[in-house]
């Protein structure tokens, strides 16, 4: 008899089981979502093995070999201005790149969820006050806020994490609010409120799993904006400190010599582009996943 | 429609006044004595500590000083310059315009690529020119802003000497040399805002595409460029108004970049100068005309917003 | 003479996420001119698409086979600026969601005038007079005001009038109502079907109307068309139909009603009779009658073959589906 009358529920369960563990190998299924994945694991595999992969040690210089080109002995990518090995500084510039992308993303959410579900839960005047005070954050561009709180706090990798962490709250802040507003709308959450269930039961196990996804997608949205946030205040001078070998400070050592050794210019710089890609096209993978109405 | 106006003009101003109080209190919290913060001068002896004091009113409560300096603001004294000895007002004067000139041709630059390729690529969903897009959208939102204008730099001006790689001439004393000096910062940030444009476009068409009053349109017979252009577009571009307006937040921070990274001084490197040459009072200028500038664009935006979507008003009232 | 609407043998296969559907398995029917005919089934039996496939309104990836002759001329094999002038001119559809069937952001004028412009070639201050006529044939009161509306500031009753203004702006010979009351409440249900039991008097334009709401069919129809997983169970005048209804389906469909005779003649308090199980989305051709596990009086016969349709009871329109319908006896008033 044709299974295609009548429906079966068995199945029916058992194969919504099946989508529900096999988001993983959607993913798998998505060229770009892949090469992101293979790009961070690249990106992540260099920051944390670093001193095994480098050829030299990223500070050592080396006043014979000052700028030196590309394939020369013993330097796949040549020299810098200070004779120290290229591709060395460029393996170990991914720590400072990743510490920072992911440490400023984590405080934000960390911070910035609590807030805003807390804020979306109970609304009222506190809601008010938050909603205010993230507008007011927001009002500030989000660089110059980085830069002017490096530049009082002084230059260090803590305080470009921490500025950039603060630039990035507003945006879980909102995400949080606009989900804990939706869900608690919610039967399930409504019924758990009349029937007595405490406040702190509610918002961490109702609400927060529940708003795993677009949280996850917010993250993946602002690991990207911190890197590119972190180059930037490195370029500047005011991240990590030289000698610390970061791909920002690589470039602004490099401006000065465009005429002379350009890929001392591109090569940081298409590390930085080459790592937020990546990311960026994980993140699109991910987002598919959740909201595969958007692709 | 007077009443949403109104209340978001209450919120605005709310917020300024709250910013204003932050920045005021930002120089303040600078570690150290706000004498050495205001004169920048790091050796003074106590005597020249208490004179500065009585001349800025430093001894006063703070409050007072407060109210003292926003009175001040609001008449247009901004004060000098401890580091270069000229009137902030005069310096932010002269660098205005380059800033504003930089901003203007990047959104129209970003907006001239970005809307037409995201309705183009939403209507070729699925097809070639869709994933083309997307790719590109991506490159550009990935891409350091600073780098591209140095490989900018290294290409058109380094190798090939067609463009100028630094420094400004003015728009009135000559056209085209402005312009080219121009185009590069000009297209280094109008990309950035191209490739986020590009995306909430084509995310907002699609959406817009797979309603039931799009389907009506169809069943009425109407031609498929109007479908498109007329009753599509017009409901994504609510959205896409909004980004603009985020957008604008996020050029104002590129501009500082790419006035460094192309020696032009406008605004942008105005602030990075100042913030590296610990120049309070001009830091603290800027970032209150910074987020004057914000706040008020965001709430033009609304305006905007409220005229493309007339429901917003009703809803809005909801919020 | 041949009718308005003559489709024949209709196909259409859908595609969803885990294959393909066959949302209509080979549905003929007609509409004559000036002829109300219902199209009646529960919810996924294919009459919604059946409706959409005439305009071509599904999405691209579906399959249409079949054929379908407005007035002669085949629907299926036009091109898309010959189907433009069909759609909105000679056929209109209005939709179930008056809610989200308007474009938000034009008001109600704007939107009625593309139709007057594109399929009655009005311009400027004819179409104004135009759009204010038909307005107030749907029953608007303040229509100069209503013009300048926009459809959020309308109630759900007043939506649906615009919509069916709108459908009746390029004065097409067939109206496609697509369960024009099922998102209204009773009261606003009650005066919509006046309006269009009157237009239907006035402009004799004839009517599919798609509904599962069979106090709707008594209201308005000529002659009722049952559909069951994609295919047509029953047709037969609306009078017959309800008297004398031969497919279990249909009768089930009519003793479900509240009220019926069926549910008072039980013992004790009335209930409300049900069909038990659901409708099937198909996925593969059948060998057997769709409605077979559901049915009271299936037999083996049911389950191994497809009953074809074939003509019952008195006069010649009266067609059914089954190897067991059910006799006048079983189904008396």
């Amino acid at each position: 008899m044709s299974l295609a009358i009548v429906p079966d529920p068995e199945a029916m369960l058992k194969a919504a089981e099946r989508s529900g563990r096999d988001w993983w190998r959607r993913l798998f299924h998505r060229p770009p979502a892949v090469i992101g994945l293979a790009g961070v694991a690249v990106v992540t595999i260099a920051a944390i093995f670093a001193p095994l992969l480098s050829p030299y040690s990223p500070v050592a210089s080396s006043f014979q070999h000052i700028l030196a080109p590309s394939f020369s002995p013993g330097h796949l990518l040549g020299t810098d201005e200070l004779g120290r090995d290229v591709l060395s500084r460029l393996i170990y510039g991914a720590q400072p790149t990743l510490e920072v992308g992911l440490l400023a993303t984590g405080l934000a959410l960390v911070v910035g969820v609590p807030i805003g579900l807390v804020s979306g839960y109970y609304r009222g005047a506190g809601d008010m006050i938050v909603m205010r005070v993230a507008d007011v954050v927001l009002a500030f561009p989000f660089l110059l806020l980085a830069i002017g709180f490096a530049a009082i706090f002084g230059p260090s990798l803590r305080n470009v994490v921490v500025a950039l962490g603060i630039g990035s709250l507003p945006g879980f802040v909102r995400i949080a609010r606009a989900e804990a507003m939706a869900l608690r709308e919610q039967d399930y959450v409504q019924a758990a409120i009349v029937t007595g269930v405490r406040d702190r039961v509610i918002l961490f196990r109702h609400l927060l799993p529940n708003m795993a996804g677009p949280i996850l997608v917010q993250a993946t949205l602002t690991i990207p904006g911190a890197i590119l946030g972190s180059a930037l205040l490195a370029y500047l001078g005011l991240g990590e400190q030289p000698p610390t070998a970061s791909w920002g400070t690589m470039l602004t050592a490099a401006q000065d010599h465009l005429f002379n050794d350009p890929w001392l210019a591109i090569l940081p710089g298409l590390a930085i582009f080459i790592t937020t890609l990546c990311f960026n096209l994980l993140g699109d993978g991910l987002r598919d996943l959740f909201d595969p109405a958007l692709s | 429609m007077r009443a949403y106006v109104v209340r978001r003009l209450g919120q605005s101003i709310f917020t300024l006044v709250v910013a204003s109080v932050l920045v005021f209190l930002g120089v303040r919290a600078v570690p150290g004595n706000p004498a050495t913060a205001l004169t920048g001068n790091a050796d003074l002896s106590p005597a020249a500590i208490a004179a500065i004091n009585r001349q800025y009113g430093l001894n006063q409560p703070v409050p007072v000083q407060y109210a003292d300096w926003l009175r001040q603001v609001l008449t247009g004294h901004l004060g000098a310059s401890p580091v270069t000895g000229l009137s902030i007002t005069a310096e932010l004067a002269n660098a205005f315009p380059i800033t504003i000139e930089l901003t203007i041709l990047s959104m129209l630059i970003g907006i001239l690529i970005g809307v037409p390729s995201g309705i183009f690529a939403a209507v070729r969903r699925g097809k070639v020119a869709d994933y083309v897009g997307n790719a590109v959208a991506l490159f550009g939102l990935s891409i350091p802003s600073f780098w591209f204008g140095i490989v900018l730099i290294l290409i058109f001006a380094v190798k090939l000497h067609v463009l100028p790689a630094s420094s400004y001439v003015s728009f009135l004393s000559s056209p085209g040399s402005n312009l080219s000096h121009m185009v590069m910062p000009a297209f280094v940030l109008g990309t950035g805002v191209a490739a986020v444009l590009m995306r909430q476009m084509r995310s907002g068409m699609l959406e817009a595409l797979r309603t039931d009053y799009v389907r009506t349109a169809r069943a009425k017979g109407l031609p498929e460029p109007s479908v498109v252009l007329k009753h599509a577009l017009r409901n994504s571009l609510v959205t896409v108004a909004t980004v603009i307006g985020l957008q604008i937040g996020v050029l104002l921070s590129g501009v500082a970049v790419t006035e460094t990274v192309f020696g032009l001084s406008g605004i942008g490197s105005l602030t990075i100068n100042a913030v590296f040459q610990r120049d309070y009072p001009t830091i603290q200028a800027v970032a209150l005309i910074t987020a004057a500038a914000v706040i008020a664009i965001n709430f033009a935006m609304d305006f905007v917003y409220a005229f493309l979507s007339p429901r917003v008003q009703v809803e809005g009232a909801a919020q | 003479m041949q009718d308005l609407l003559e489709v024949e043998n209709l196909q259409v296969r859908l595609f969803d996420r885990t294959g393909p559907v066959l949302a209509v398995r080979g549905v003929s029917l007609s509409v004559g001119r000036g002829e109300v005919v219902a199209l009646v089934g529960e919810s996924g039996c294919g009459k919604s698409v059946t409706a959409l496939s005439l305009l071509r309104l599904l999405p691209a990836s579906a399959q249409i086979s079949g054929s379908i002759r407005l007035d002669g001329q085949d629907l299926l094999a036009l091109n898309s600026q010959q189907l433009r002038t069909i759609r909105g001119g000679e056929i209109a559809m209005v939709f179930q969601e008056p809610m989200t069937s308007l474009n938000p952001a034009f008001s109600v004028g704007n939107q009625i005038a593309e139709v007057l412009r594109l399929h009655r070639g009005l311009r400027g201050g004819g179409v104004r007079a135009r759009a204010l006529e038909l307005l107030r044939m749907v029953g608007i009161g303040a229509a100069d005001k209503r013009l300048r509306s926009f459809p959020h500031e309308l109630s759900g009753g007043m939506r649906q009038r615009v919509m069916i203004a709108m459908a009746l702006a390029g004065e097409p010979n067939l109206l496609i109502l697509d369960e024009p009351t099922t998102a209204l409440d009773v009261t606003t249900q009650a005066q919509i079907l006046d309006i269009v039991r009157d237009l239907r008097t006035r402009t004799g334009t004839a009517i599919l109307l798609i509904t599962h709401d069979l106090g709707v069919v008594a209201d308005l129809a000529d002659r009722v068309v049952v559909m069951y997983a994609g295919a047509k169970v029953e047709e037969a005048d609306v009078y017959e139909l309800f008297e004398t209804p031969r497919h279990p389906y249909a009768a089930g469909l009519l003793r479900a009603l509240p009220g019926s005779a069926a549910a008072r003649q039980e013992a004790g308090p009335p209930r409300l009779a049900e069909i038990p199980g659901i409708v099937p989305t198909l996925r593969a051709p059948l060998a057997s009658c769709a409605f077979a596990p559901r049915c009271q009086s299936a037999t083996d016969q049911c389950r191994t073959q497809p009953p074809l349709l074939a003509p019952c009871g008195p006069g010649g329109d009266h067609e059914v589906a089954c190897f067991h319908p059910e006799s006048a006896a079983t189904v008396s008033a």
